[in-house]
């Protein structure tokens, strides 16, 4: 990777230098230098793509009333002379027109921080990151195997952020992930099982994930999936495996509880948010067994919504979202957090590369309860086990939703018994949340990957996390995709 | 000459800067069978609001350069935002290490010879620019409505121009200098339980009536006002053009191929989209027709895809 180091600290100077000098209110400056490695075995056909990208982005207020936000890809003097005074003219023409922006404080960081990594993923050779795909798909074929699919992705990115209250700030950041799918075609159409997870890792992931070991059991659930019954309509209880809590909770509590969608600066795009700022504090979302969580902290673990701090310079706090099943918090921003009463962000701006930070989920999870899993199953007398999603629908409030799941087990009486096809369930957030009686202990509970949630116009793709563990919903409506 | 227009690259350094991006990748790679790059540039400016105010004004610059190459059947692909002599160099070698440590390919194609292009004009000059006083007043239009009936307008007036250049081993040349934009507007009440909708994408910013924009949105949150509660059952229907375009969407690309296209030969042959095997039935009504016709005029981008 060519190294921006160095390069950032001297473009920031320049670009503050020039704020300061026409007025600026407040400015900010970030300089990113990624570099993405994809590597696809589909089939019998291969292939690898590698992208090295980077540029700034330059933000500035104006008057206290304009925002104006520029970025470029070409990162040299004259280059950054032109986007800093484009960003200044489109704050000054926004200034005209826009009225008093807050705030919220925050201190001067002068830091360097990186993500830990054991393994290199670009130290490792392409043999090797095919090796593992090839042997992984070579396992999955067999009569009626249609597809057979396995990708690895991985990135590094530097970022330098500098802002003219002061704040200097170095954090790279190195990401890994490999996922597996394989489709099979029978008497129930195509049925699909696949694998997926992504980290804030090296090539270490990769290894512990060991796909080749993985594959035949999904290639079985596949097969065994186009003769498996449809899963039948009705109420019932529920165990969703902890990849699918991990998605529930993305789409029904980390949305709504983005602070801008709830103000209506996302409505025309991705709507708003059951969760209006009159219910903070009061409702009721989930069960006391839900405890949902913001935090982005290294301690919370290495997962894609993991820094030391934002893309507005804000450090990564750990803040609850639920607690005991009380809405207590937004994910917020520095422009945004005054408007609930906040003093402080708690540090939830993030971009794509060098594009506009916008407010993005960090690490939403939901923590670990004391259930053991083998238990939740045993106290279970009549309902089923949904394994990981395939495909979901959800209003733009984030209130009324249907997820459909891979594969499902009937339990009775304690145990896990045959298998059911196309299953999916439906529910309104907090009626659902608050059905939940068993969460999933610290041994169940992983750190899971989201690579690919869009957002903002023009749209944004970010990282997010979510920790869970499997748990369970009563009384929940259920039917058979 | 407006800033948006002077950070622009004039046409004639493009095509040369094109070609002299070909003559160092095609210097560095002369293992490689297949040679391809393709330039992009694009600069793009964003006016976004919400709850009847302006919010964040966007304006982003960018180059990308891409480079496929093929050897023995392999191939791989590397990509770059830095057009530095060295760091090209240096992406043609990432690109030549992964295609020789790649298996190789058994549908592996030749690269595509000179090709015929029908000539298209998508470029328009006033798009790139309009000024920003023009476009905030479009902006201001709508807010005013939506304020004078209790609404919130909330949305996004985007314009872009983008070139892209193909320069190929084997002969082909192939570029595309074009405008776009889209003015898209919700107006809502009642925390979105009231809204309308309204879209316009264009080529030319002249073609752009943000009045009728507004006043169909206005109109559309006004019919939408205290719905009522519709029970399940079977109904005729009739689909906004708008929920079709989403519709039409899911129809082509889904879930099931991952991401692909169902109507993709791919997928089609490997039997994972609901066409396979199906080519030649009847699958809608004699008054559907679905086309794929990269020259219909209301169409924006290049005539030519990716390889």
């Amino acid at each position: 990777m060519s190294t921006s180091k160095g390069l950032g600290e001297d473009l920031a100077k320049l670009s503050l230098d020039i704020a300061s000098r026409e007025n600026a209110t407040y400015a900010d400056f970030r300089l990113v230098n990624g570099r993405d490695q994809i590597v696809t075995v589909v089939n019998d056909n291969s292939s690898s793509e590698e992208t090295q990208s980077m540029g700034a982005g330059i933000r500035v207020l104006y008057g206290g009333t304009g925002w104006g936000f520029a970025e470029t890809d070409e990162t040299n003097d004259d280059s950054i002379r032109e986007t800093t005074l484009k960003a200044l003219s489109l704050a000054r023409g926004a200034s005209k027109i826009g009225s008093a922006v807050s705030f919220a404080d925050e201190p001067v960081h002068v830091d360097r921080w990186e993500s830990p990594v054991k393994k290199d993923p670009f130290d490792v050779s392409l043999e090797e990151k095919y090796r593992a795909l090839q042997e992984s798909t070579g396992k999955m074929k067999g009569e009626g195997i249609v597809v057979r699919r396995g990708q690895m992705n991985f990135s590094t990115v530097e970022k330098y952020f500098a802002s003219s209250a002061g704040s200097k700030i170095h954090q790279n950041f190195t990401y890994s992930g490999a996922a597996l799918a394989v489709a099979a075609k029978g008497p129930a159409g195509l049925q699909t099982r696949s694998t997926r997870q992504y980290m804030s890792r090296g090539y270490e992931l990769i290894d512990e994930l060991d796909l080749p070991t993985q594959a035949p059991e999904l290639t079985k659930d596949a097969l065994a999936l186009v003769n498996a019954k449809r899963c039948p309509d009705g109420k019932s209880d529920i165990i969703l495996s902890g990849d699918q809590v991990a998605l529930q909770v993305h789409e029904s509590a980390g949305h709504p509880i983005e602070l801008d969608r709830v103000l209506g600066y996302e409505a025309n795009f991705a709507g708003r948010s059951f969760l209006t700022p009159d219910q903070l504090g009061r409702l009721q979302y989930g069960s006391d067994k839900v405890n949902i969580v913001m935090d982005a902290t290294p301690e919370h673990g290495p997962g894609l919504g993991t820094f030391r701090y934002d893309d507005e310079g804000v450090k990564s706090q750990k803040k609850y979202a639920v607690k005991e099943g009380k809405f207590v918090g937004y994910l917020m921003s520095r422009n945004t957090a005054s408007k609930v009463g906040e003093a402080r962000s708690n540090g939830c701006m993030r971009a794509e590369g060098y594009h506009l930070p916008i407010i993005r989920m960090t690490n939403v999870s939901l923590e670990p309860g004391d259930w053991n899993y083998d238990e939740i199953v045993e106290d279970t007398k009549d309902g089923f086990l949904m394994v990981t999603n395939y495909g979901w629908s959800i209003d733009q409030k984030r209130y009324n939703f249907q997820f459909n799941c891979e594969k499902g087990y009937r339990i009775r009486n304690g145990s896990i018994e045959e298998m059911v096809r196309g299953p999916g369930y439906q529910g309104i957030t907090p009626e659902f949340w608050n059905s939940c009686d068993a969460v999933g202990d610290r041994k169940s509970w992983v750190l899971w990957g989201t690579p690919n949630c869009g957002k903002g116009q023009p749209t944004q793709i970010m990282i997010t996390g979510h920790g869970a563990s499997p748990a369970r919903f009563r009384n929940v409506k259920v039917f058979g995709a | 000459m407006d800033m948006a227009q002077k950070m622009m690259q004039p046409d004639s350094l493009l095509k040369e800067r094109a070609h002299e991006l070909f003559r160092t990748v095609k210097d560095a790679a002369r293992e490689a069978d297949g040679i391809e790059i393709t330039l992009t540039t694009g600069q793009s400016e964003n006016l976004r609001f919400g709850n009847n105010e302006l919010g964040q004004s966007q304006f982003g610059k960018s180059r990308n350069l891409s480079i496929r190459l093929t050897l023995d059947k392999r191939q791989a692909r590397a990509t770059t935002g830095r057009l530095e002599k060295s760091l090209v160099e240096k992406t043609v070698e990432k690109a030549l290490s992964q295609a020789r440590t790649s298996p190789q390919d058994p549908d592996h194609l030749p690269m595509l010879e000179a090709q015929r292009y029908h000539g298209l004009d998508r470029y328009h000059e006033r798009t790139l620019t309009e000024p920003a006083e023009q476009k905030a007043a479009h902006i201001g239009f709508a807010i005013d409505l939506a304020r004078k009936n209790g609404l919130l307008a909330s949305g996004v007036l985007g314009t872009n121009v983008g070139n892209v250049w193909i320069l190929n081993s084997v002969g082909l040349e192939a570029n595309y200098k074009g405008t776009n934009g889209f003015y898209s507007l919700t107006m809502d009440a009642d925390n979105g339980n009231q809204t309308g909708y309204a879209l316009s994408t264009f080529a030319d910013i002249r073609e752009l009536d943000a009045g009728k924009v507004a006043e169909t949105a206005l109109e559309r949150a006004r019919l939408n006002k205290n719905q009522g509660e519709t029970l399940p059952g079977k109904y005729d229907v009739v689909v906004d053009p708008y929920a079709w375009s989403e519709t039409l969407f899911f129809l082509t690309v889904s879930a099931t191929a991952g991401y692909a296209p169902d109507f993709g030969m791919r997928q089609y042959k490997e039997g994972r989209s609901y066409l396979s095997g199906r080519l030649g039935e009847k699958i809608m009504g004699d008054n559907i027709s679905i086309e794929d016709d990269a020259y219909h005029p209301l169409q924006t981008g290049p005539s030519f895809d990716g390889e």
